[in-house]
């Protein structure tokens, strides 16, 4: 059941950066399917309801749902963004969509284009993937080549421009309102919601923001219908989703897997634990979301739903699993560096908070804590959540509550012996 | 009126009459004539002072020599006798410092808010009680005058606040 | 569209849209905040307001939550108290607990709510911020560690100032407010900046240290340095200015004031300050300290002698057009008692003739469709004119026919950019462009006027099918400064009768309307500024002006000395301590009660904040003893009141226009030397406007005073002339006079406009221009 979706081709057909290879395993075969029979928008969000496709970037919100926000018939410009600013720690799957199957992301985004009636589309690509942004460059001009973007797409009436646009590897330009402030070439600073994008994005224009594969499995779900695609995973979950699986395994990487698959399957497909060492804990969904331990991830199956009811989340499917030789306080310190430096400072509890959190896990770190410190930094991380403009401020005040939630000892040894328990950390 | 009755009326009669309550005044006077005597021989001997006695005022330097004052005017602001008067700017340093500060005494009733007021301890009182004018302005206290104070008595006034820091 | 909702269980009606922020002003429900302010865009950064809303997941913040029908919001439940005094933690932790020197102490937004809503200890025990400090100019004065980034002097910059000059820049705790690199911040009102910050890392630079704000006594009065009239807080210590604030209000002044009307107030303590009157010794050369007896005896009896000798039309009188109403009214009672016509305010203008043109109906501007400016610059005689055309959300379209460009002041439809000379061509042109007529004594004179655009693509038209009877135009001062002014204001006027159409100026000083309106005009018989500098006055008396206040400065000074007797009234003495025969010293504005009336024919009374220094009175107080002396009849009241019922008794000066005469204009070819002609702008320098202005000494050393030393030409004209930036040139005028400067570049200028305020040219309309080869320095 693997690789179903997006990397369906992958081993069989060669390289699918070639427009013809692309084109000869049915490759803009829904697009083309879509401009010749102008399917109503309608009926097409309807498609991609049923698929139950939710967006992958991290919140997981229901793409059709999203697609129906945007008001149509108005007489203003309407944009379609591609968020493909990956930049939270342990998320490399939408370069690897770019780099390995770039033209089911273009097609992807010229159907959400017709559907929304953009005419104009944004790649926007993290800073730091320079040759990606090349990569896609190239892809963008062989799609127009071949008469895919560009005016009046395959003889329709139908326009989309897409452009490429890079960032300068700002964590929180992938924050979709700081997104749409850096594309307009302001400093990337989220926006107060609402209004909402999809009233006033781009511009002020109505805009849709979605994630690389979210785009990239709409050509699919369009072709084999939306049933299919949701009976690939389970109820509420359809389709499959990418998992970048990192840390201490034998083979990290990006594994397509259906929603719903066991946690324990998809570390078997990894290679198992590296070095015979025992699993400690796994961030299942990226740095932002909640750690949970071996005990209770060995029990769960990868989809939304079972990871929110264990109380994390399943984010963009960035799986970093940790062994039993990682210092929890070490790991959690320099998570609570990163969201130190990448949060935008516009507003006070993220600004001042971020920087707060990291001294004093780092002071824990380096034996100068105090008993008190962990209700100080619980209390923190709560002053922080849910008082900020951007999502920013809770992801970095998640990953301090959980990792004091389930590793708390490891803090108090800390505390009271002034040094790390684990013996030869890995951080180190 | 109630008539006292007479067992009452004969037996004050009779200690008038007996001078009793004279005697009585004259035994503590010949109990107090042979203890020990509490009265000093000021300004050879002086009494015990508390730590926190409210005296002359003194501007305080820090120990290299700069003045605390910040010229924040909080004394002056809090004085409930409005004896304090300070006028600031900036120094040549971009440092905030009064240009005048002056106190007057006759008007001060030493009710030490001004040094409660301080956020740098510059403004305290000492101990010293034995200061004079000749001239009314004599106690119109500059700010030279205050710093000079200062000075002199800066190991009295450091050991009374060390005293006094664990209840401040 | 009404909508009700509920905050702290009171029930509350706003209009649709409204934020629940201004919904809970309307109940006195206070929600505390820093990055709010009424007058800019919402930022929702210092996240202080969160509120309570029912049924709503998490807090929200009050100032960018739109209020919605049936909402139910609590300010002060748990759940916003906690959100309150989270973010007041947060905000605490990194500010420098430095009160007691900081200058905002006693008036802080952070300092007050920090009594509210933080906890008396700090769970901080980390190491803080330490930002560094930035030069922002010699008026605002920076702290920048204690800056809590709310962002309001950003805001205030691209929104109100029209110029982003600070911006936020960095990520995170490393996010700093600063001007762009190696810049400081130079919007005429930037002192705002200083208002606007809830904490101390804008403070005033002039004011700091030198008070504390509950020292400080508030009183009210109304500036005098420009037409707007703003009103001002003047606040008080021992009897001294120390510092000047806006007065809030609703309507048109909202909450700003231009840094000449916050800052002059510095002129007041200047060392050159007139504290004592001053006689000269008969026929000696030394000024010297007397009694007010001696001097008053000695101004009335030279006076009257003057007018004996030499006939009262020897004898002028000139006021400045920031005198009080009653100053002028007096001295207008003291020249006619002398019998003497020759009295004046229009210091600053050439051409006395047609029609004349003053005031600026707000009410007209503000529901005009289009404006079109006649030789203005709005952001330099009325900054806050300017600030508001720039905020304004229905767009104007504004025109311009001018010799800068204005289109970085106010947002442009279109605009002639051309020199001062040829603005009464072009105002013809547009004229019989709508099909009127001009009279035959307006036409301009053939010439060959343009030299330097083809005037037949000039955007005449378009501007013209614009205009309308909601249109308004409004004479700026490089207008009046032209040679021929009454030519182009009567052609103004007959362009505005012409559309039905309002018409305004934008450049008529502090209190010029209402000087001119209590007698400071010559009558029909007298002499205007301009005849009076060149009729050999033998007696002159200045009321609170100085040559530096006239536009031909070098004609003023030989005016003044030729005079036999020139008698000051005035608040400084450096101007005039030359030429005096008597000095007089006045009081200033917060020294003096008066009556001032600004552009908008708004009259203000103004009551004196502080009482005058040493021995300087009020000048009615000089003016009615004078007028004593010289025995004028009425002039033994002891109050304003007598003189303020003459005020409303006094007719209005206005009298029918004079006769137009054509007046022939230079050409380009029409220089002696073959060398290139050009005209001077005229605008009078922004920090150069009356004699208080001129002393304020944190005014002069802001970078739009060190560029108005200089002269500056545009860029190709400088090319043209092979002149390189910063070298030295010698600007001749046609009677032969001539004065040396350093030039400069500015894009903004008009082709053949020098931009330059001369001390010793005359004829300004036709100046040449020559290198002066640079001396070898050893």
């Amino acid at each position: 059941m693997a690789n179903e979706v997006i990397f369906r081709h992958l081993e069989s057909k060669g390289d699918l950066s070639d427009i013809e290879v692309y084109r000869s395993v049915g490759g803009y075969a829904a697009l083309e399917k879509i401009l010749r029979e102008q399917t109503p928008a309608a009926e097409l969000i309807d498609e991609i309801k049923s698929s139950g496709l939710r967006g992958r970037g991290g919140a997981g919100f229901p793409t059709g749902l999203k697609w129906s926000f945007i008001p149509r018939g108005l007489p203003c410009d309407i944009y379609l963004v591609c968020n493909a600013d990956e930049g939270e720690p342990g998320t490399f799957k939408d370069r690897e969509i770019m780099m390995r199957n770039p033209h089911q992301l273009i097609e992807g985004m010229a159907i959400g284009a017709y559907i929304i009636g953009a005419t104009r589309g944004y790649n926007y690509i993290h800073g730091e993937i320079w040759e990606t942004y090349e990569h896609m460059e190239r892809m963008v001009q062989a799609a127009t080549e071949a008469g895919f973007l560009g005016d009046n797409i395959l003889g329709s009436d139908f326009s989309f421009h897409l452009f490429n646009h890079h960032g300068y590897g700002a964590y929180i330009c992938g924050e979709e309102t700081a997104l749409l402030e850096s594309l307009e070439g302001k400093k990337g600073q989220p926006r107060y919601k609402p209004p909402f994008p999809a009233s006033h994005g781009l511009y002020s224009m109505p805009t849709t923001v979605n994630n690389v594969e979210t785009f990239a499995c709409v050509p699919y779900i369009l072709q084999h219908g939306g049933d299919h695609f949701l009976e690939l995973g389970k109820p509420n979950n359809g389709g499959t989703k990418l998992f970048s699986v990192s840390g201490h395994v034998k083979r990290p990487g990006n594994y397509e897997v259906p929603l719903g698959t066991p946690f324990t399957d998809l570390l078997d497909m990894a290679g198992g634990m590296r070095n015979g060492k025992k699993l400690k804990a796994v961030i299942p969904g990226g740095s932002s979301v909640p750690i949970l331990p071996a005990e209770i991830m060995m029990e769960l199956t990868m989809d939304y739903d079972a990871i929110g009811k264990a109380g994390s989340m399943l984010g963009a499917g960035s799986v970093i699993v940790m062994d039993e030789s990682v210092c929890m306080v070490q790991a959690l310190q320099r998570l609570s560096y990163f969201y130190y430096e990448e949060s935008c400072g516009q507003c006070t509890p993220c600004r001042e908070g971020t920087g707060w959190l990291h001294r004093v896990v780092k002071r824990i770190e380096e034996g100068d804590g105090k008993q008190e410190d962990l209700q100080l930094l619980v209390d923190v991380g709560n002053q922080i959540d849910g008082f900020t403009i951007c999502a920013l401020g809770a992801a970095a005040a998640t990953p301090v509550r959980s990792f004091i939630q389930h590793f708390r000892s490891e803090f108090e040894a800390h505390i009271e012996g002034g040094k790390c328990p684990i013996p030869n950390c890995f951080l180190d | 009126m109630q008539k006292t009755s007479l067992s009452v009326r004969l037996r004050q009669w009779l200690s008038s009459l007996l001078l009793l309550e004279l005697l009585r005044g004259l035994r503590l006077t010949g109990r107090q004539l042979f203890q020990r005597k509490i009265t000093v021989h000021f300004p050879e001997e002086k009494t015990p002072r508390s730590g926190r006695f409210r005296g002359l005022h003194a501007l305080r330097r820090y120990p290299n020599g700069e003045e605390r004052c910040i010229a924040c005017k909080l004394c002056e602001a809090v004085c409930p006798a409005l004896a304090i008067h300070i006028e600031s700017d900036q120094r040549d340093d971009g440092s905030r410092r009064t240009t005048r500060y002056d106190i007057d005494l006759t008007k001060c009733i030493f009710c030490g808010m001004c040094e409660e007021a301080c956020p740098v301890d510059a403004i305290v009182e000492t101990h010293v009680l034995e200061y004079h004018g000749e001239q009314r302005g004599d106690l119109y206290y500059t700010k030279d005058m205050l710093l000079a104070v200062g000075d002199k008595y800066e190991q009295q006034i450091a050991t009374a606040r060390a005293d006094d820091q664990p209840y401040r | 569209m009404k909508i009700k909702l509920e905050i702290n269980g009171k029930t509350v009606s706003v209009n649709g849209g409204a934020t629940i922020m201004e919904a809970a002003q309307q109940v006195n429900a206070y929600i505390p905040h820093f990055c709010y302010h009424e007058k800019l865009s919402i930022a929702a950064n210092c996240r202080m307001c969160m509120v309570d809303v029912e049924k709503s997941p998490k807090a929200v913040p009050a100032c960018a939550t739109p209020a919605l029908d049936g909402m139910v919001v609590r300010t002060d439940s748990e759940r916003a108290k906690k959100a309150q005094h989270g973010v007041m933690e947060f905000l605490l932790i990194n500010h420098p607990l430095d009160c007691p020197i900081c200058d905002q102490g006693g008036e802080c937004q952070l300092q007050d709510l920090a009594v509210g809503y933080g906890i008396s200890r700090s769970r901080y025990q980390e190491e803080k911020r330490v930002v560094f400090e930035k030069n922002l100019g010699p008026l605002i004065s920076t702290d920048m560690t204690r800056c809590i980034h709310c962002t309001r002097c950003v805001r205030f910059g691209r929104e109100v100032a029209g110029i982003m000059e600070l911006g936020m820049t960095g990520r995170g705790e490393h996010a700093e407010i600063m001007p762009f690199v190696e810049r400081t911040v130079n919007s005429e009102l930037s002192g705002n900046m200083i208002d606007i910050c809830p904490v101390g890392a804008l403070t005033s630079k002039p004011f700091r240290y030198s008070a504390r704000t509950w020292e400080l006594k508030n009183h009210s009065s109304v500036a005098t340095h420009d037409s707007w009239g703003s009103h001002l807080t003047i606040q008080v210590k021992d009897n001294l200015v120390k510092r000047v604030l806006p007065q809030k209000s609703a309507d048109i002044h909202e909450h700003w004031i231009s840094d000449r009307d916050r800052f002059s107030y510095e002129g007041l303590t200047s060392a050159d300050r007139a504290l004592a009157p001053m006689a000269r010794t008969t026929g000696g050369a030394i000024l010297q300290e007397t009694s007010w007896q001696n001097a008053m005896q000695m101004s009335a009896q030279e006076l009257k002698a003057a007018c004996e000798k030499y006939g009262p039309d020897k004898v002028g009188f000139f006021v400045s057009p920031r005198a009080s109403s009653e100053e002028a009214l007096l001295t207008n009672r003291i020249a006619a008692h002398l019998g003497c016509h020759n009295i004046d305010s229009r210091l600053r203008q050439y051409h006395f003739a047609g029609e004349e043109v003053s005031g600026l109906d707000i009410n007209a501007l503000m529901q005009a469709k289009t404006i079109l400016f006649i030789g203005a610059e709005p952001a330099r005689e009325l900054p806050l004119l300017a600030a508001h055309l720039r905020q304004k959300k229905k767009k104007k379209k504004i025109f311009s026919i001018g010799a800068m460009n204005i289109g970085t002041q106010v947002p442009l439809a279109e605009q002639i950019l051309t020199t001062p000379n040829e603005f009464s061509h072009l105002l013809e042109r547009l004229l019989t462009t709508l099909g009127g007529k001009t009279s035959a004594e307006c036409l301009t004179l053939e010439n060959d006027l343009f030299s330097n655009a083809d005037s037949n693509k000039l955007p005449i038209e378009k501007i013209a099918t614009k205009l309308s009877a909601d249109t308004i135009i409004c004479l700026g001062d490089s207008a009046r400064a032209a040679v021929n002014y009454g030519v182009i204001a009567t052609l103004a006027k007959q362009l505005a009768t012409h559309l039905g159409c309002a018409l305004g100026s934008l450049s008529d000083g502090g209190n010029g309307i209402g000087v001119r309106r209590a007698g400071a005009l010559p009558t029909p018989d007298g002499m205007d500024s301009a005849k009076m500098l060149r009729a050999d006055l033998r007696a002159i008396v200045l009321l609170r002006c100085e040559p530096a206040d006239f536009s031909e400065q070098v004609l003023a000074k030989r005016a003044l000395q030729n005079a036999d007797f020139v008698c000051a009234i005035t608040t400084h003495s450096s101007g005039v301590n030359k030429f005096v025969s008597t000095l007089l010293p006045a009081a200033e504005f917060s020294e003096t009660d008066g009556t001032y009336t600004n552009g908008n024919n708004e009259t203000n009374v103004v009551a004196a904040a502080v009482p005058p220094p040493e021995k300087a009175r009020p000048g009615w107080k000089i003016l009615r003893l004078l007028g004593e002396y010289l025995s004028v009849e009425g002039f033994d009241f002891n109050d304003l009141s007598a003189v303020r019922g003459w005020l409303g008794a006094q007719q209005s000066a206005q009298e029918a226009p004079l006769p137009v005469q054509q007046v022939a204009l230079p050409n380009k070819q029409g220089g002696t030397a073959a060398l290139p002609v050009f005209c001077l702008y005229g605008g009078v320098p922004l920090y150069n406007s009356d004699i208080l202005v001129r002393r304020a000494t944190a005014l002069q050393k802001t970078n739009y005073s060190k560029s108005a030393r200089i002269a500056h030409l545009h860029p190709e004209d400088m090319q043209q002339n092979g002149l390189d930036e910063g070298s030295t040139i010698r600007i001749c005028d046609s009677e032969g006079n001539e004065e040396q400067t350093t030039i400069a570049a500015d894009t903004l200028l008009a082709r053949g406009v020098l931009r330059f305020s001369p001390r010793q040219l005359t004829a300004v309309h036709a100046l040449t221009i020559q290198a002066v080869a640079e001396e070898k320095t050893a």
